[in-house]
């Protein structure tokens, strides 16, 4: 054992408490995407927790080709979590093992130009504006048509870009909207009632945040547009500070928790100075890095209080929505199916609001997705960086959204949306992956509800 | 490395199963070292994973070949180090022989690979309105192959019976690769039981690669109650009142005051109270009517003993709560200390309050925590010493408490082992139960099945 | 007295040794014992078996010889070692729900004492009921009830057995949940008294039924089958599901084929139940019977064997009931149609399991050699589907020719290494199992 790798697993051992808790029972090991695939222990949580135990106590290298590939392909989805009995947080220990990993051996170069990029606002605008003209012109679709398939990366991340661009919303249900009696809209002065409600005025905010993103504010504008109609439509402001930055999500996974920190310093100032008591996220992930920016910078004598404080504020916009009873639109007749992002079921543990919000569209028919709480595979950046694996877990994932017979998938964060609509164009199907809240602002609008 | 695993074999063995399935870097073995009980450490000196039964079969006659040691392994849950092996042995592990090869509702009937999850089977029967019974707590995660070789239990085995009953024939692989078939429903065998002993064989004697198992019709209804008592000895008392008014509930399960803390601080917190000393979920299934009348003679029992509270569950998600904590409590005891050591064994039912006395006399003789959880419709205890392995003295203190604690079961006419199996951890315990003839016996039973020495070494006994 | 009767009695206590013809009534199989031994202890029972092994002595174990006849012909008899006389309970604990009881009581006198304490042992093999708790654990009998309650290896808890060479082995316990070691007892459970006596055993209890139903529905033999396996697949905890179709001239004698439905639960349940059934059935049922009615009708079924020359067990997995039958159809050539009751059938609907009970075997010149390859046509024909066949009774003749048990395959060698584990010198019970 060489004196670099026993100063790497201090960085660890920090977290020995919290790797003690494991008690090897191996619960976790069915409900781990990787290991119900590679059937491997060192591809499950507690093969992992172990190896990351392994270098607390010295017995291994950091730089070690099994502790890395092993980290590695870890999807993040946090999965693991709910079932441990003992309460692991898995999550937070991953992005310590990926920091410990990434010292020892630096990342390939495009994932560190990439979080580069989302490092700074400038560089992620106009990464954003070559991706959507890339997209415009139909050149990512074509590249991921043509390339290779050994070209995994850059076939991978064009054809994300392409799955990107948003789906028909305007002809869902139409095929049987003919047939079906128009649903009644709420009233009129359904807007005011629900803001008449005695007992939840108080409690109820009328102005919010809302995080832009940077993914989300540069590919997908119009969820973010939809957020924004909805929130509104159902009486609460939302604000959007310029100076918020990308929430440091992908840094954290990635092992850079230094540059999660910076930018969760960036957040935390920005949503202070909008002065708002609760923050709406519409990207899974995002929501989940700022639910964690406590823990994140737990350790940091000016950040600590105020992170505690911002962590308390955010929300899914499918949590607002439900907590605070939406309106209702016109109807959407269409078959839909929804895929629960594990960063928002796992991570959040928001499991119904999402479901109760898109029960809530008339004659919207929700067909249950089998293996739904499993990681689409898209994880991130893994669907880039561990192709085969990503791909076979993708490829499962559109096969149980063949089976459903929906004309759209929906689920609530970008990575999940732009990788299973990659691969469901991989495979040339013809469904639409698309957000909850655009069917909720579909069916407002189509109610005349603005 | 030994001599005995040498390259040469292991060259063998990826041609056998392919190469991403032979894991052999030190750093991945490490992994192996520890099954659910963490208190041993042995890193195998490889681990394959095969695909079917002619995959076993020919791994194993390589293996037999070059004279190396064989240690089955499912989904490492079992609490008694029963799946570990030495450097010198490899470690057969079965999770890609999770296959449900059919459910023949017809019959009742399942034909599974050993990696099936116990959960999975229950899952895959209950569109057929059927259920696989052994309901051990590990069950999410737990292999049938497992199961088979633990002869594993559950909270509903008072009513329903342990893995044996439910096994109708297997399909076994021998040390030296060859294929035996044992049993099946839609026959007579002719002969001694041997699926019968193979089941709790701890992997000494073969690797079951085929299991047929029977499946149950799922109960129209249930009725679940939560007792809770001031008392320990209480709780006891109105189980033994329970089984003498002639009810047979489908579990009867008690955990003490320290294991409910535990519970409630960790995530799956049921609600239950922290500041009783006994909680006791009563369980009944079956036809819808009779049931609530049942349920209420289990109540009336709780109450002449003196029960501080009595709740039913009124819906599935309740019902579902109570026994998730039930169930959990073994993981969350990580939360409260940093080893746990968790013991089992039975006694007839009668002696409970006796022996839970002298339990908790032993714990606090020798200063040690203890938490019970225990299926105390069949005798079934789980005292739970929790501890800190890097505190010397005191796991030498509990290393003696726990032999005081199976020779205290043993005099009270029961065992030591009820479900977790005997694997590393209890074979110095075996000379309690067992005498030198039985001893002798079950040595031979090994032989007759493995002449080789080659399965399981050094597992089960003493 | 012959010689090995009087070595027997200068080692027993006075009057546990018989010989001469009233040895002759605890032949087995035809084969008349030099003597017969009654000890009274374990200690005693091991003495024999010590004294047996040290002189070649073949030994069978035996209860009360009532069904001797039955199972493949040992190859000699020298000894037979009857424990009819160790029948007292040892151990009950009523809240134990176990009791420990020596080997040689009868299921009567144990089904009496639980009874007592509202309990009992659901088991019910064919044959007397004070055959022995020994002999039904020995020959792993059992009965309709076996499906829903399960079989003697799900009871039996543990057992002492004295071995071939007299040691004295205490397997498994008295606890309901056990798994310290090899399941060694396991193998004792249907071992046919070859490898052991069994001297004391451990079963589980169940608390008594509330109620006893059983519905009984009437149709031709080909009706029943469908509505068994119908019934047989219902949502419902069934006690027991029984076909009986009676011989031909019990039919002409006005009898019907029957399917028994029993229920034993709570009385609310059993209305529930036979609702359940009834629907399922989509036909009314002929007759409903209550309490001691139904249990009797049960008795009855346990008795269906007794005066039988020749008792053929037919199986196939459940659902291939009709295909059974078909075969067992084919062994009724084998009956004498004027004698007795002709032919009965008798299924455990549940199991796949069909009983050809022949009241009285057809003779002629060379009976023996026809029936023999009548038989091991329809073995070969139900083992090529994947069951089996075999004699629970017959001539002795008969069932040494085509042997009691199908093939027991490539275990054979491993049964071997058990057998001379348990009976080094090879006196227990010497070709029970024919291919050891």
């Amino acid at each position: 054992m060489n004196s670099p790798g026993v100063a790497l697993a201090d960085a660890l051992s920090g977290q020995r408490d919290l790797l003690l808790t494991c008690v090897h029972c191996g619960l976790c090991l069915p409900a781990c995407p990787t290991y119900v695939r590679l059937h491997d222990e060192n591809d499950s949580p507690r093969g992992r927790l172990y190896l990351m135990r392994a270098v607390v106590e010295g017995r291994i290298d950091p730089a070690a080709e099994a502790f890395q590939t092993h980290i590695d392909r870890c999807l993040g989805c946090r999965a693991c979590e709910p079932v441990c009995p003992a309460g692991v947080e898995y999550g937070t220990l991953l992005e310590h093992a990926r920091a410990v990993a990434v010292t020892a051996r630096p990342r390939p170069w495009f994932i560190r130009t990439l979080l580069g990029v989302f490092q700074r606002p400038g560089r992620t605008r106009t990464v954003m504006r070559l991706s959507r003209w890339l997209r415009a012109s139909g050149l990512a679709g074509l590249g991921a048509w043509v390339f290779p398939r050994r070209w995994h990366t850059l076939r991978m991340g064009l054809a994300m870009l392409s799955a990107s661009g948003g789906g028909k919303l305007r002809r869902l249900g139409r095929r049987r909207r003919a047939a079906l009696p128009e649903a009644p809209v709420g009233p009129p002065d359904a807007y005011s009632a629900l803001l008449d409600t005695d007992e939840e005025d108080e409690l109820r905010p009328a102005r919010v945040g809302l995080l832009s993103g940077c993914v989300q504010a540069g590919l997908f504008e119009r969820v973010n547009d939809a957020t924004g109609r909805v929130l509104k439509a159902n009486g609460f402001a939302a604000v959007t500070p310029s100076a918020q930055g990308c929430c440091g999500a992908l840094h954290g996974h990635a092992g850079d928790l230094e540059g999660a920190r910076a930018l969760a310093r960036v957040n935390i100032a920005a949503f202070e100075g909008a002065d708002v008591e609760t923050v709406v996220v519409n990207a899974a992930g995002c929501g989940a890095a700022m639910k964690g920016y406590a823990q994140l910078l737990a350790d940091d004598a000016e950040f600590a209080t105020r992170a505690a404080a911002m962590t308390e504020k955010i929300v899914d916009i499918s949590e607002i929505l439900v907590r605070y009873g939406m309106r209702q639109g016109a109807s959407v007749p269409a078959r839909v199916t929804y895929d629960a992002p594990c960063h928002l079921l796992h991570a959040q543990g928001v499991a119904e609001a999402p479901l109760e919000m898109l029960r809530s569209i008339p004659q919207l028919e929700l067909v249950e997705l089998n293996g739904s709480a499993e990681c689409c595979g898209g994880a991130g950046l893994y669907g880039i960086t561990q192709g085969e694996l990503g791909g076979a877990i993708g490829s499962d994932k559109v096969d149980a959204i063949l089976e459903t017979k929906a004309e759209a998938v929906a689920t609530g964060n970008p990575g999940c949306m732009m990788h299973i609509g990659a691969w469901l164009r991989f495979r040339g199907a013809r469904i639409e992956t698309i957000h909850p809240v655009e069917l909720v602002d579909e069916s407002y609008r189509r109610g005349g509800l603005y | 490395m030994s001599a005995a695993l040498s390259s040469e074999v292991t060259a063998d063995l990826r041609t056998i199963v392919g190469d991403q399935w032979v894991i052999t870097d030190p750093v991945r073995l490490l992994a192996y070292e520890s099954d659910g009980l963490t208190a041993y450490r042995r890193p195998p000196g490889a681990v394959v994973l095969p695909a079917d039964t002619d995959e076993v079969s020919q791994v194993m006659a390589r293996l037999a070949h070059a004279e190396v040691p064989v240690v089955p392994r499912g989904a490492g849950t079992g609490l008694s180090g029963g799946a570990l092996a030495g450097s010198d042995a490899v470690i057969l592990a079965t999770p890609r022989m999770n296959r449900i090869v059919h459910v023949d509702p017809e019959n009742r009937l399942a034909l599974l690979q050993p990696g099936v999850i116990n959960a999975d089977l229950t899952e895959a029967a209950r569109p057929h309105g059927l259920y696989y019974a052994p309901d051990p707590s590990s069950q999410s995660a737990c292999t049938i192959g497992g199961n088979v070789a633990e002869n594993a239990g559950g909270p509903h085995c008072l009513k329903y019976g342990v893995t044996s009953r439910y096994v109708t024939g297997l399909t076994v692989v021998l040390y030296d690769g060859e294929v035996l078939r044992l049993g099946g429903l839609g026959r007579d065998s002719a002969g001694y039981d041997l699926t019968g002993v193979f089941i709790g064989s701890e992997g000494c004697f073969g690797i079951a690669t085929e299991i047929e198992v029977r499946l149950l019709p799922i109960p129209q209804a249930t009725r679940t109650l939560l007792a809770m008592f001031d008392r320990l000895e209480d709780a006891g008392e109105a189980v033994s009142a329970i089984v003498a008014r002639g009810l047979l509930p489908a579990a009867l399960e008690i955990i003490d005051r320290e294991t409910i803390q535990a519970v409630e601080a960790s995530i799956f917190a049921a609600g239950y109270p922290v500041d009783v000393e006994a909680a006791l979920v009563i369980e009944f299934d079956g036809i819808e009517a009779g049931l609530d009348f049942e349920a209420e003679e289990a109540e009336g029992c709780c109450w002449e003993k003196g029960a501080r509270e009595v709740r039913r569950a009124r819906s599935e998600r309740e019902r579902l709560g109570l026994w998730k904590g039930r169930k959990n409590a073994f993981g969350a005891f990580g939360r409260v200390a940093p080893d746990l050591l968790v013991q089992d064994a039975t006694v007839p039912r009668t002696r409970l309050p006796e022996v839970l006395r002298a339990i908790s006399e032993i714990g606090h003789r020798y200063g040690l925590r203890l938490a019970n959880v225990f299926h105390a419709g069949d005798g079934n205890l789980h005292p739970n010493i929790l501890f800190d392995r890097t505190d010397e003295d005191e796991l030498a203190r509990v290393e003696q408490a726990s032999r005081e604690i199976m020779a205290v079961c043993v005099a009270a006419g029961g065992t030591i082992t009820g479900e977790h199996g005997v694997g590393l951890d209890k074979r110095g315990y075996m000379r309690l139960v067992h005498s030198r003839d039985v001893l002798e016996v079950m040595r031979a039973t090994k032989k007759a099945f493995d002449p080789w020495g080659g399965m399981n070494p050094g597992k089960v006994l003493p | 007295m012959n010689a090995l009767a009087a070595a027997l009695s200068r080692r027993l206590p006075e009057g546990q040794v018989v010989e001469g013809f009233r040895a002759e009534q605890w032949a087995v199989c035809d084969r008349v014992p030099q003597a017969v031994v009654f000890p009274e202890s374990e200690s005693e029972v091991a003495e024999v078996m010590r004294l047996a092994t040290q002189e070649g002595w073949t030994v069978v174990p035996a209860g009360k010889g009532t069904w001797l006849h039955g199972g493949q012909p040992p190859g000699a008899v020298d000894v037979v070692l009857s424990t009819m006389r160790m029948d007292r309970i040892t151990l009950y604990e009523p809240g134990d729900l176990t009791v420990t009881a020596e080997g040689g009581i009868g299921l009567d006198l144990l089904a009496h004492r639980c009874g007592e304490h509202g309990q009992w042992l659901p088991l019910d093999p064919p044959g007397p009921r004070k055959g022995t708790l020994a002999a039904t654990v020995s020959t792993a009998s059992f009965g309709p009830l076996a499906y829903h309650h399960g079989l003697p290896k799900d009871h039996v808890l543990g057992v002492s057995l004295v071995t071939g060479d007299g040691r004295v082995l205490e397997l498994g316990g008295r606890v309901v949940k056990n798994v310290a070691g090899f399941d060694v007892l396991k193998l004792t459970i249907g071992s046919w008294g070859t490898l052991g006596v069994l001297t004391s055993i451990t079963t589980r209890l169940h608390p008594q039924p509330p109620a006893d139903r059983t519905v009984l529905f009437r149709g031709e033999a080909g009706e029943l089958v469908a509505l068994a396996r119908a019934i047989a697949t219902a949502p419902a905890p069934l006690a027991a599901l029984e076909m009986l179709l009676p011989g031909e001239r019990e039919r002409s004698g006005g009898t019907v084929p029957l399917l028994a439905v029993r229920i034993l639960e709570a009385s609310e349940a059993t209305d529930e139940i036979c609702r359940i059934v009834t629907d399922t059935a989509g036909a009314s049922a002929f007759r409903q019977m209550d309490g001691r009615a139904s249990a009797e009708l049960f008795r009855n079924v346990e008795a269906l064997e007794s005066g039988a020359e020749l008792v053929v067990r037919l199986r196939l997995l459940p659902s291939q009931l009709e295909t059974v039958r078909k075969h067992a159809d084919t062994l009724r050539e084998l009956a004498d149609p004027d004698e007795g009751w002709g032919t009965r059938l008798a299924a455990h609907v549940q199991c796949g399991v069909l009983r050809v009970i022949i009241s009285r075997m057809a003779r002629g010149e060379g009976w023996i050699d026809r029936a023999a390859e009548v038989i091991e046509r329809v073995r070969g024909g139900l083992e090529a589907e994947g069951g089996s066949l075999t004699l629970s009774q017959g001539p002795s003749g008969l069932v040494s020719a085509v042997g009691a048990w199908g093939d027991a395959g490539s275990a054979v060698p491993l049964m071997k290494a058990l057998k001379r584990e348990f009976d080094p010198a090879g006196v227990l019970s010497p070709g029970r199992f024919s291919f050891l």
